[in-house]
């Protein structure tokens, strides 16, 4: 399938995906280092909606004529918008572009507030919810510096249910402080316990900068070992397969059907526009910028409210790529999902094959067990690949100047 | 000006104990300084002699001093450079002198370098001038140290002058005594010329400028003269004499220093030590006491980047213009690339070396263990020497190993004793004798030099809390079990790790390289076995296991960007690396593992 899919969509023919960045938190996640902004969106609400809704028509024109294929609202936490602000973005985005959404994800805390608008947002055209559970353990939560309980886990996967969604995701942690192997699979048969249509199972991820990553630089905090965490993500990957739930990408799991539209926007490199703070939007290759771009925005609300405000519609990074840089994300973004890079499709957009570009780099990533490569040149993580991902990646990229 | 009224003196010292100030107060004191010279120690001229406070080469000053006889004399104040690696070049330079002022820190007493150098002086004649500085401290006790004095070195107590280097106090009394005790050169003026070489260094306008003692006859602007070791005849351009600036003149007689500029390009074509005589009726028989210098310690010398070995290479061309007594070649090196095989004459030379080239050229070095030159004797052919571990053949082709002993005295207060004899054992050494001087006491080992080049000062220092003192005299070979230990990942060996050293230290020594290289390797996509072994004989290993999980978690419109410039800048840190066979490993295992060798 992946083949055809990717020729058709290099092919042109192209549909674009929204990004919409909520940056509100009720509190920042110690581990978290999104672009966000502390406390209840308040006062706040409508101006930053207003902006929202402003530089979706501002920004849309580079886009069309596309369709609009997918919307993700994320953040942040955008289910702390009332609904009928979430309308207004809606509308906004139906009005920039034809079409009708086959997936409009939006973003939920298992929170009490949030929980009683469930209903509300399925209205206003939410088609699909992803859960931020991280765990259904107390203890867990608490280190993860994460606001519910694993009460409110269950009442919001059970509230989203009676409220009709039916495309549900949930993302779980593994690798916090004090989790052990039998903790992390409790997680996982907690989560199929709801039978969720996708979970993405995150290993936690020292991001430098967060109070997590001073954390573990003073020694205040011991997370589990690299060697445990690639058990975990086995042990996490094993059960949820079994489930029925197939490993689509590196963190993504779904029932065939289920896989998140918008998301695999990303790894196949389709227009996305993105917009509020710190939202990346990619442009893909025109006449006039060979090899796409990815344009970024102000990660201050302020600043970034001033310049939409004050039409300034292009974004202060332009983000152009190069030949080597687009060519370098092809690869690993492919990488990322099961069916890896499609030979064909790669040649039809390179004029190469993948073994052109990187003869020795292959060679030596499949004689190590890393890569599994097809008759026709097509490659694909391994298991032991799907561990050690950023370690082939590197292959692909060309080293930074600096 | 009549020789009768010259005088040639040097001042010898321990490091520290104030042998540049007083110097400086004698210049001071014969207004041969402007006032804006003195806040400077004036004869040392290199920033990096400043701070490590010693003298690196020999420099001279010419003084005006109206005695109590009411006479004129000119003092030549010969400056010698205080460090034991040096002690060559030490022995020239008094050569060059009638007398010697021996100064002794009195809030310290004596010291191991304060003997060696007063034992080199009474070896070369020359009248001793004792001196107890720092009297303007508390806890200086002259009475003691005087007593010391007469008792280890056999000059009358009574005779002591006590000096502040830092007021200024006493420093006439020691002018009045050099012109009282010091005798006048002696030598022929009428006789061929002969002149001693004691110093020499390279200045860009006018090439080499040879600092010596006529010992014999004079020199004179335009003179054809012929150096008689090296066999080489120049014209004399210029005649300087340094009061202390440099001032031309035209001849040089018996008994005076100056300075002669022979158009010689490089200061390797002439040697410390040589006798410069005229080309017509010369001399027939040189001074005394030529010796080649030969470097003694020996280590790889590696720029961090690649891209620096140019610069490396022009920089060590530069320094040796100044310093013929370090030797380089290129070499290279599997782990780190291309660089050079530098010869010094011990561990301080090397240490000022590496300092000059990364302070004043701007380089990062990776320096290899130093080694010292080893003596080899096959079970066929014919005995060679070897300078890098390499070179040693496969154990099985040699009959023997000799390696370079010295004779080191050691100087510690009583209570000290004890932690050095353990050091002294521990680096192979064997007891000669041992004398109490009062609360001090004199111990003197047989050491392998091996044992003493990295690290051993330094231990001495720290082991009797900075009192202890050492020296030491190049004395021989001397048969060894010595092996060769080479360091291999995954089967391969890493060239610039392997080391020659006993066999009784091999296990240790092993472990502690592999321990450490473990701990800096980074964990890879497969096992990294590390080994230590001897010949094929593996002594200790250890592994760095695969690398099991590398993954970013998280990978969507805003991390892609990220994410692919951190794995660009992962790639550019892994291209750094070296690699040996398939493992990367970064330089700073190297240096770690450098270091360690330092550590001992």
């Amino acid at each position: 399938m992946a083949r055809e899919d990717e020729a058709t969509i290099r092919a042109g023919a192209e549909d674009v995906g929204v990004y919409v960045h909520v940056p509100f938190c009720h509190r920042i996640c110690p581990y978290c280092d999104f672009a966000v902004v502390a406390g209840l969106p308040g006062g706040r609400e409508d101006r930053t909606v207003s902006v929202l809704v402003r530089e979706i028509e501002g920004r849309a024109q580079p886009f069309r004529p596309a369709s609009l294929a997918t919307i993700y609202l994320g953040g942040g936490t955008p289910s702390l918008l009332r609904p009928e602000s979430l309308g207004r973005i809606l509308g906004a985005i139906g009005k920039a572009f034809p079409g009708t959404p086959s997936e409009v994800t939006l973003e939920v805390n298992p929170s009490t507030t949030e929980r009683e608008r469930l209903p509300a947002f399925r209205e206003v055209g939410v088609t699909r919810l992803s859960i931020g559970v991280q765990s259904f353990a107390d203890a867990t939560l608490k280190r993860l510096g994460r606001a519910h309980t694993a009460v409110e886990c269950h009442a919001t996967l059970e509230a989203a249910r009676r409220a009709g969604f039916d495309n549900l995701s949930l993302d779980l942690i593994f690798g916090a402080q004090g989790q052990d192997l039998p903790a992390v699979l409790a997680d996982v048969e907690a989560a199929l316990a709801h039978s969720p249509e996708h979970v993405s199972a995150y290993a936690l991820t020292v991001e430098p900068g967060t109070p997590l990553a001073f954390g573990v630089e003073t020694g205040r905090l011991v997370l589990p070992s690299d060697d445990l965490a690639a058990d975990m993500m086995l042990a996490v990957a094993d059960r949820l397969e079994a489930a029925g739930l197939q490993r689509y990408e590196v963190s993504n799991y779904a029932r065939p059907g289920n896989e998140a539209q918008h998301n695999a926007r990303y790894w196949q490199r389709r227009a996305v526009l993105g917009v509020g703070i710190g939202a990346h939007s990619y442009r893909p290759p025109t006449a006039a910028n060979p090899h796409g771009a990815r344009p970024a925005n102000e990660r201050d609300l302020a600043r970034w409210s001033t310049r939409i405000e004050s039409g300034v519609m292009t974004s202060p990074e332009p983000g152009w790529l190069s030949a080597a840089e687009a060519r370098a994300e092809a690869a690993f973004l492919a990488l990322r999902r099961r069916q890896g890079i499609s030979a064909a499709a790669f040649s039809a957009e390179w004029r190469a094959t993948p073994r052109d570009i990187w003869p020795r780099e292959i060679e030596n990533l499949v004689a190590a067990g890393l890569l599994d490569e097809s008759s026709a040149g097509d490659l694909a993580l391994t298991q032991r690949g799907w561990l050690l991902a950023d370690s082939v990646f590197e292959h692909f990229v060309s080293p930074d100047a600096d | 000006m009549d020789s009768s009224r010259i005088r040639n003196f040097c001042i010898i010292a321990h490091i520290d104990h104030g042998k540049s100030t007083l110097a400086d107060r004698m210049l001071d004191a014969t207004g041969s300084l402007g006032d804006r010279e003195k806040k400077a120690q004036f004869l040392d001229k290199m920033d990096l002699e400043q701070e490590r406070g010693i003298t690196i080469k020999a420099q001279t000053a010419r003084m005006l001093w109206r005695a109590a006889d009411g006479e004129e004399y000119l003092l030549n104040l010969i400056d010698t450079p205080g460090h034991v690696d040096f002690s060559y070049e030490v022995s020239r330079a008094l050569q060059a002198c009638e007398g010697a002022i021996l100064v002794v820190d009195a809030t310290q007493g004596i010291e191991a370098q304060t003997l060696a150098n007063a034992y080199l002086a009474i070896d070369a004649d020359l009248e001793l001038i004792p001196v107890a500085n720092k009297i303007d401290l508390a806890s200086a006790d002259v009475d003691r140290v005087a007593q010391e004095i007469e008792d280890v070195i056999g000059l009358d107590a009574t005779s002591v002058l006590p000096v502040s280097a830092k007021s200024g106090a006493g420093v006439e009394e020691i002018l009045e005594r050099i012109v009282q005790v010091v005798p006048p050169p002696r030598g022929d003026r009428e006789a061929p010329l002969r002149a001693l070489i004691f110093d020499a260094w390279f200045d860009s306008y006018v090439g080499v400028a040879a600092l010596v003692r006529v010992v014999d006859g004079r020199v004179k602007r335009g003179d054809q003269v012929t150096l008689m070791q090296q066999g080489t005849e120049h014209e004399v351009h210029e005649i300087h004499v340094v009061d202390p600036h440099p001032r031309k003149v035209q001849s040089l007689e018996a008994g005076e220093v100056g300075v002669l500029i022979c158009g010689i390009k490089t200061l390797a074509d002439l040697r410390i030590g040589d006798t410069v005589t005229s080309t017509k009726h010369g001399a027939p028989e040189a001074l005394e006491g030529f010796r080649e210098v030969k470097p003694m310690v020996f280590s790889g010398l590696y720029p961090v980047e690649a891209e620096d070995y140019q610069p490396l290479k022009a920089a060590l061309e530069k320094l040796r213009l100044n310093d013929a007594s370090f030797q380089y070649e290129p070499e290279s090196s599997v782990a780190l690339g291309f660089g050079f095989r530098c010869g010094f004459l011990g561990f301080l030379h090397c240490e000022i070396i590496q300092e000059r080239l990364e302070r004043e050229y701007d380089l990062s070095l990776v320096t290899t263990a130093p080694t010292v030159r080893y003596r080899v004797v096959p079970k066929s052919g014919e005995t060679f020497e070897i300078e890098t571990p390499a070179a040693l053949p496969d154990p099985n082709d040699i009959e023997r190993v000799e390696e370079p002993m010295i004779l080191a005295t050691i100087h510690v207060p009583q209570e000290y004793v004890g932690s050095v004899m353990a050091l002294c054992q521990d680096r192979r050494g064997t007891q000669r004798d041992m004398t109490v001087h009062g609360s001090r006491v004199q111990i003197r080992y047989e050491l392998p030099l091996a044992e003493v080049v990295a690290d051993f000062h330094d231990r001495i220092k720290s082991v009797t809390r900075g009192y202890g003192s050492y020296d030491y005299d190049v004395v021989g070979y001397q048969a060894a079990n010595l092996v060769k230990l080479d360091i291999l990942v995954n089967q391969e060996p890493v060239d610039a790790l392997s080391l020659i050293v006993h066999r009784d230290k091999a296990q240790n020594r092993g472990t502690e390289l592999a321990r450490k290289l473990k701990e800096f390797i980074p964990r890879q996509m497969f096992e990294v076995a590390i080994q230590a072994a001897i010949g094929a004989k593996v002594i200790a290993r250890t592994t760095v296991r695969a690398l099991r999980k590398n993954v970013t978690a998280k990978c969507y419109g805003g991390d892609i960007t990220r994410k692919r410039k951190l794995l660009e800048k992962q790639k550019a840190g892994k291209k750094r690396m070296k690699r040996v066979g398939s493992v990367e490993i970064p330089q700073e295992a190297f240096l770690a593992a450098l270091k360690l060798g330092d550590d001992g």
